[in-house]
């Protein structure tokens, strides 16, 4: 009977799994359908392509997607990260250092009203002026090496290193969790000021049990935002100067006027983007308390 | 408000009799700059308060109150006058921070950590600083102790978002009592409650001052509850405060719920009303 009972809980749960889903689902083959459906009315794959020739398109080269994608995201990682660890410790200490804050800001503020794209070439510049200034983090051979015999160990050897695409992938993305953090960290209510106090709490102190856990919604938020960024960053900073990456398949693409191609790499990079985003998401939620994240 | 104030009245302790808090000629102005409009929130304080003594203060709102206890909790800086816990200056070097827990109105439960941590809160920084000496487990099983005292036990992991209006306070007031200070100064802190729940928390509150032994400075808006908890009820004027009348309470302790309906207890409730009303 309890076993019956557990079983039925659990037909129920994956039935609600199961109609959740339903609409995503509806959502996929109507995109499918109306993909069809244009390319059958324009009927000409340079202008746009159809579903079955991007797929044909891209599995070609399907080795060299896969590496560059690889490449693309792991500049998106480190970038993300560098966004993440300096815009937080450079917020905490701004936040905290009064006069700092009045010096800071009018710097910051004018800095985030310079459209970021514009500064993508300086970036690439200091990095291939300067080639000492690229920080290899650790490389390793990439599996796509092991999976296919064309591509040498060399090619597919990837390295997660600070150069000029990440640096431009982290400055965009830095903003908002400098910001935030900083509005966050001045949040925190009197009362608990108050209490501080009255137990003679030293200022790290503060900023340690009180300032930097008040922060963390917002830093929380903040992040989200920072997966999108540094991928945009990083794209378009492969787009602008580099050799590397994903966003210079689409510039070639463009060059060949490929458009089947172009596709299927925009396509590879979404799902790309919102595999990154949701394992973000779920990080933020398993790594901090219940209620950070709403 | 130097050590030099302090040292007199500190050598006087052994002589017996000492105040536990002490308020003496003690001013608040705020906006002390000259370009500010200043207001004057306290004049010509003296106050004192015995070991183990239960005062209540009541008085019209913007009177002061608040300030009277964070002066006390060296929240603020006396203008004039000195302001003592134990004979040593709050505002000194020497204060001891160990020695007193601050009560507030609204929970001060961090909705990140779970109860049992938000205890331990205060015991950390105290620690760090070398104002305490037990060891952490020590401080570990009072937090489980403090807990079953005000009736949360069974909560220690859930989050203040979890509890109650009623049980986040008894948070609050066991996160004030887990490093054992013997002074505890309570800012309205039942003031959100409703009628029920705050003569529960009251009559708990009775109790576990009773099992400690602490001295309790209470400030409350609500008279009966002054006249039902305390020894002394001080009525202060509206501002600048002052300290207008100072009415004993000797219904005999413990209280209960009956004391309420006591004719004693109408009489003084009744006492404190007119004086209150004097000060309007």
């Amino acid at each position: 009977m309890a076993t019956k009972s557990h079983a039925h809980r659990r037909f129920v749960r994956t039935r609600h799994w199961v109609t959740s889903r339903v609409p995503t689902v509806i959502a996929g083959v109507v995109f499918l359908v109306l993909w069809q459906l244009t390319a059958m009315v324009i009927d000409n794959n340079r202008i746009f392509a159809y579903p079955e020739y991007t797929w044909r398109q891209v599995s070609e080269r399907s080795d060299t997607v896969f590496i560059r994608i690889v490449e693309t995201f792991s500049s998106i990682a480190v970038a993300f990260v560098l966004a993440v660890i300096v815009g937080v410790l450079l917020g905490v200490v701004i936040a905290e250092v009064y006069t700092l804050r009045q010096m800071a800001m009018p710097i910051v503020i004018f800095t985030y009203a310079i459209p970021h794209p514009i500064l993508a070439p300086v970036f690439i510049i200091w990095f291939i002026v300067n080639p000492g200034a690229e920080i290899v983090l650790f490389s390793f051979t990439g599996p796509s090496a092991y999976l296919l015999d064309s591509v040498t160990a060399a090619d597919a050897a990837q390295s997660f290193a600070i150069d000029g695409v990440t640096t431009f992938g982290a400055w965009v993305g830095f903003f908002p969790v400098f910001l935030s953090t900083i509005t966050g960290m001045n949040a925190l209510e009197e009362r608990f000021e108050q209490l501080g106090t009255v137990l003679g709490a030293t200022r790290w102190q503060m900023v340690r049990y009180f300032r930097f856990w008040r922060a963390l919604p917002n830093i929380a938020s903040s992040i989200k935002a920072t997966v999108q960024l540094s991928i945009i960053g990083v794209i378009v900073a492969e787009f602008i100067a580099s050799s590397e990456g994903i966003g210079y398949q689409i510039v070639l693409a463009w060059k060949g006027a490929d458009l089947g191609y172009m596709f299927g790499v925009l396509l590879i990079i979404m799902m790309g983007s919102y595999l990154f985003y949701q394992t973000v998401v779920w990080l933020l939620k398993v790594l901090t308390p219940p209620g950070t994240i709403e | 408000m130097s050590n030099e104030t302090a040292e007199p009245t500190t050598t006087s302790t052994d002589s017996g009799e000492e105040a536990m808090i002490s308020f003496s000629g003690v001013d608040k102005i705020y906006g002390t700059d000259a370009t500010e409009e200043t207001v004057t929130a306290l004049q010509d304080i003296d106050l004192d308060v015995d070991a183990g003594e239960f005062v209540s203060v009541v008085g019209p709102s913007g009177c002061g109150k608040t300030t009277l206890l964070h002066l006390a909790a060296g929240i603020l800086e006396p203008t004039d006058g000195t302001v003592t816990i134990d004979g040593i200056d709050v505002q000194g070097a020497e204060h001891d921070r160990s020695e007193v827990g601050l009560v507030f109105q609204q929970p001060v439960a961090l909705e990140w950590r779970t109860v049992k941590k938000n205890l331990l809160l205060p015991v950390q920084i105290l620690k760090q600083n070398g104002a305490i000496d037990e060891s952490m487990d020590y401080y570990r099983e009072r937090a489980d102790e403090l807990l079953e005292l005000v009736g949360l036990e069974g909560f220690e992991d859930a989050y203040p978002n979890e509890l109650s209006g009623g049980m986040q306070q008894r948070v609050t007031i066991s996160q004030a009592l887990i490093y054992d200070p013997s002074v505890l100064l309570m800012d309205e802190p039942f003031g959100s409650l409703d009628a029920m729940t705050k003569d529960e928390l009251n009559l708990e509150l009775l109790r576990i001052w009773d099992e400690t032994e602490k001295t309790v400075l209470f400030i409350t808006h609500d008279l009966n509850e002054a006249v039902f908890l305390s020894d002394r009820v001080i009525v202060l004027s509206p501002r600048p405060g002052r300290v207008a009348d100072e009415i004993e309470i000797d219904l005999p302790r413990p209280r209960t719920g009956e004391t309420r309906s006591r004719d004693r207890f109408v009489e003084l409730s009744t006492e404190v009303h007119q004086h209150f009303k004097h000060q309007r």
